[in-house]
Formats: structure tokens, sequence, C-alpha cells
């Protein structure tokens, strides 16, 4: 068991505020742990979805999640966004905020892609400073999560779990290690998957995603359109095992299901937790 | 501009993988412009991108390239679902590369990529097999604009029990943010109307169509008005008293039932508040004056 660099708490086991659940959640009040929302839905809320947002945070914690920081990109950070996303993270007390290790867009534009950043020292540098930066103004730990890539670059200079370790260390951010991602980058690039998860820093890691996916033959899609696979799950387990309780969701944004699937798939996390945790058990009175 | 390498500072590299993700033309077309932009000499996929062991360079980067269409496109059928209904996937997937090349995104949000899609659809080639199209696009944006518009308080019967009927004609009304009118040259509102019964759409007539979209709560609602409803209303939105707005807006032999339709307008919240004496009508704004909808 390795605590995290800033002894947050384990928050339990969570799933995306999705609109289709709305009238579920606010009618049943399922016992879900936290849920999470996409920042960017919320920094300019008004009206009914910002009515859903309170109502939730009233039952319920709220992690937030972004897709826009662009943390990669050489354009300038918008700070308005940070401004707004400050704001947001306050009002809803959040412990951390989280987005992707990526960039979205360059020369003002933005293609709302998590766009792959070729793993260098140049990119290395900038991106830390760039996330010190960032979380000097959020005045919160900032978790980085690892995206599903489809390419790589031959300019690379490290793979992406040494990257990940320094890059953590030299910005003092947490990690959020979306363990499907790690499974779709592993096939699509060919490394194995179980050394990535080995190599990782878990004192680092904040926070969790499982998801499913779309297996194109050639290549994995991340479409969160499924459930989980067994191997995920696994790779989810030994992380268990390696670190102890972090707070984890189930991301499932396309196809959704009813609530009860999603809810489902997020109780499963909690058998592979048990699993790794008897293990743990056993081993200790060996 | 960077130099010929198989390391291109991060900035080139990165303008070079977006312009070859946004741009419009063939796979080949499009790496030409990412080269041009960047400075990249030709080959620059082949130097770049590690090959997979199922997947070829440019295999690889088609991907993302794929990818981005899709997106926009998912986000403007959400913002512009019966314009979809009317014109069928294929075009409006076509429509949708045409619009953000020309209004490419460049907000952290996908909530306001479609603002320019009023004026980009105005003069568009497709206007001529769908006449009813701009028409179609102004009523879908405008429902857009009042589900995002900031909240407010509405003005409520008893503050306007406490003005005194001599008061009445210099009274000037602020409107709530979630509200706008449109004079339509078609039955756009039928169209919307038959899109959310679930029926086929109806055929597009051509006239003059007065309409009301605002929000209330958390429901947006539509309302056809009567012309002389609409003048009225038009005038008072643009910061004209209500005195002016009647003497402008109706004919002198016009027995338009004037109370019925400000009860009405009070009760559907309209109005964010009132306000007595003389002052300048400001500007109408940008935005566009039975039964809700």
């Amino acid at each position: 068991m390795v605590a995290n660099r800033w002894n947050l708490p384990d928050y339990g086991l969570g799933m995306g505020l999705r609109t289709v659940h709305y009238e579920h959640i606010l009618e049943h009040e399922p016992k879900v742990d936290f849920f999470e929302v996409i920042s960017e839905g919320f920094l300019q809320a008004q009206g009914r979805r910002l009515h859903i947002l309170e109502q939730v945070a009233e039952r319920y914690r709220i992690l937030i999640h972004g897709v826009s920081m662009s943390v990669g990109s050489t354009d300038p950070l918008n700070w308005e966004y940070l401004g707004s996303l400050k704001k947001l993270a306050q009002k809803l007390k959040v412990p951390f905020v989280s987005d992707h290790l990526c960039w979205t867009g360059v020369l003002g534009r933005n293609s709302h892609d998590l766009l792959p950043i070729p793993l260098t020292e140049e990119t290395l540098r900038h991106v830390a400073g760039r996330i010190r930066q960032i979380q000097d103004f959020l005045e919160v730990p900032l978790a980085l999560e690892n995206p599903s890539n489809y390419i790589e670059f031959k300019m690379a200079q490290m793979d992406e779990a040494e990257y990940l370790t320094r890059l953590t260390e030299e910005a003092d951010c947490g990690l959020l290690l979306d363990v499907n991602n790690v499974y779709v980058s592993a096939f699509n690039h060919g490394f194995d998957p179980d050394d990535y998860i080995e190599r990782i820093p878990v004192e680092r890691i904040l926070y969790h995603h499982v998801a499913g996916h779309t297996h194109k033959g050639t290549h994995i899609l991340d479409t969160h359109s499924d459930h989980v696979v067994e191997k995920v799950w696994q790779m989810y387990e030994r992380l268990h095992e390696r670190h102890g309780g972090r707070s984890t969701m189930v991301e499932w944004d396309e196809e959704i299901p009813e609530f009860p699937v999603v809810h489902a798939e997020v109780l499963k996390a909690q058998v592979y937790r048990d699993r790794a945790e008897a293990r743990d058990a056993a081993k200790a009175g060996a | 501009m960077a130099s010929d390498s198989t390391h291109p500072p991060l900035r080139d590299f990165q303008a070079w993988m977006q312009t070859f993700i946004v741009s419009s033309g063939s796979p080949e077309e499009a790496i030409r412009a990412a080269e041009k932009l960047s400075g990249l000499a030709p080959g620059s996929a082949e130097r770049l991108v590690q090959r997979s062991a199922r997947l070829d360079e440019m295999e690889r980067l088609m991907i993302y390239r794929r990818m981005y269409p899709l997106r926009m496109e998912e986000a403007l059928s959400i913002d512009f679902p019966v314009v979809r209904k009317l014109l069928g996937s294929e075009t409006f997937f076509k429509l949708v590369e045409d619009y953000v090349e020309a209004f490419p995104s460049r907000s952290w949000t996908l909530d306001h990529l479609g603002q320019h899609m009023v004026g980009f659809v105005k003069d568009h080639p497709l206007t001529e097999r769908y006449p009813g199209l701009w028409d179609l696009v102004r009523l879908e944006q405008a429902l857009c604009d009042v589900f995002n518009a900031e909240d407010s308080g509405v003005l409520t019967p008893g503050e306007l029990a406490e003005v005194s009927p001599e008061q009445w004609p210099e009274a000037r009304f602020e409107f709530v943010p979630a509200f706008v009118l449109l004079e339509l040259g078609s039955n756009a509102n039928d169209l919307y109307k038959a899109h959310n019964q679930d029926r086929d759409l109806p055929e597009t007539h051509l006239g003059t169509y007065h309409l009301v979209v605002w929000r209330e709560g958390f429901q947006t609602w539509r309302m056809p008005l009567e012309p002389a409803a609409f003048a009225v209303l038009k005038l008072l939105h643009g910061g004209f008293s209500l005195g002016e707005a009647l003497e402008k807006g109706l004919n002198d032999s016009d027995e338009s039932p004037v109370f019925e339709w400000f009860q009405t307008w009070v009760g559907e919240g309209f109005f964010r508040s009132l306000r007595l004496g003389e002052l300048p009508p400001s500007p109408p704004t940008p935005s566009s004056v039975s039964a809700k909808e």
C-alpha cells in the first residue's frame, strides 16, 4: 500500500454524470460514491444544466475532469478558461482537478481532440513548466491523464511510462491513470501494458479511469462505448494491489445504457479491489 | 520556419499535425498544406510518424483526420437536429465540413461552434434546393441561444399592478436574456414541430411567419405571433416605451387585444423588469417578434 503524494483519501467508486441519467439519479438517489462531471459542460452552465449540477452536488461528492486545458500546446495558456475552471473547482470544493496529457489545438484553433505529444526532452520541459503555472493558479493538485494514442513519433526519446514518471516528478503533479488507455495504447503501439503499470509511480496516482473500447482489428479506439474488458480489470486489480484504494470511475460516453447497467459496471471494480486486498492479506499472513 | 529534420520544433510539429487533421481535400492535399504551413519538407509523414505493426504512417495519421469532422458533426447535430433531418446525413456532413473550414472552433467549448451558421447558410447554394433552410437554421440557433442564455428573474404581475394607468405609456421593459424574436420567410416552426413529434417533415411553405422563442425556467418555448403583436414586441425589445410601441406598431384602426397580449407576455416571463420615465430607446439587439409550443 502506497499513499499518494498529497495524502488525499480514496473517494471510492464513481461514474460520469450524463444527461440521460439525470432523472434516474435524482429520483432514485442510487448508492454511488461520487459523480464525475466534464468541466467544460458546466463552466458556463445556466438553467437546467446548472440546476441539475447543484441538485446532484447536494447529494454526492463531485469530481471534475476536463478536456480543454491543452497542457501540451505551444499556444499561450488560456487564463480565461482556467479562471472559470478555478471558480467551478472552488464552488464544488473538489480535492483536485484533472485533464489530459495532450494538446487540443494550436495557432488559436481547437480540434477538440486529445492530440499526442511527442515524448521528447523538449516537450517534457515545456509541459512541466505549464503544469506548474496551472497548479499554482488553481491551488489544487492537477492530475494528468494518460490519453489513448493512435500514433507514435520517430522523434520520441523515451516511452510513455518514463515520460509520465519524469513529468509528474518535475511538475510535482498528480496522475489520473486511465487503465483502459494503457491497454489501448499498448495494443496500438505494441508495448507490454503490464510492464507499463509496474513502472508507473503509484504515489503520483490520485485517480483511475476504466472504460470499454472498440476493437477495429488494426487498432483500438477509446470509445467508452462498452463494458470494461477483463484484461483491463486485471490491470486495475494489480494497481490496487500496488497502491491500495484510489478513487475510480467508470467512463461510458457512447451508446450509454440504462443507469443500472453502468452502475453494475462501477460495482464490479469492488470485486477486483477485494481480490487484490485478499491476496495482500494472505501475503501479510504468510 | 522549421529546419528539415526529423525533430522539428514543437510549434512547427503541432502546426503540421493540426493542419493535416483539419484541412479539406484529399489526404495528399492535406499533407501538402501541412508541410507548407509548418515549413517541413515533403515526405514529412514518413519522417515523423512511426509505423505500427499493422498500420503505416498515413493510416495512423488518418485516424485523427477521420475523427475531426465526425466530432464537429456530432456537436452541430445537437444544435441543428432538424436541419440535419431536412438535408439528410450526407449533405449535412458536407455542410459541416464546409462550415468548420470557414469557421473553425477557436474556443475551449463546442457549445458555440454553430454561432456563425446563420450567416454562413444565408447565401449558401443549398438554400436554392432547400428554400426554408436559412429560416430553420435561424430557428434552431435561436433555441440554442435561449437555452444558453443567463438566468434571470422575471417581472411579476404584482410589480405590474403597482404601475398606475397614467404611467403605462412611459413604461419601458427590460426583456429576459433568454428571449429571441424571429420574422421567418417560411414555415420553419412547422418543420421543427414535426421533428419534435417524431413525424416526417412537412413541405416547406414560403410566407411571413412571426415567432417568439424564449426560456421559462428550464424549458425553451416557441410561440407564433400575430404580425401586430410581433411589431409591438419588437419595438419594446428595441427600447421604446409602451406608448411609443403601440403608436408605431399598431394602425389607428387596429383593435388588437393589447391587454390580453400583455397578460400572456407577463405570464410567460418575457420581461425581467420595468422602468418608468423618459429614456432614449436603446438600439435593437441583433436578434430578430396562438399557442406556445
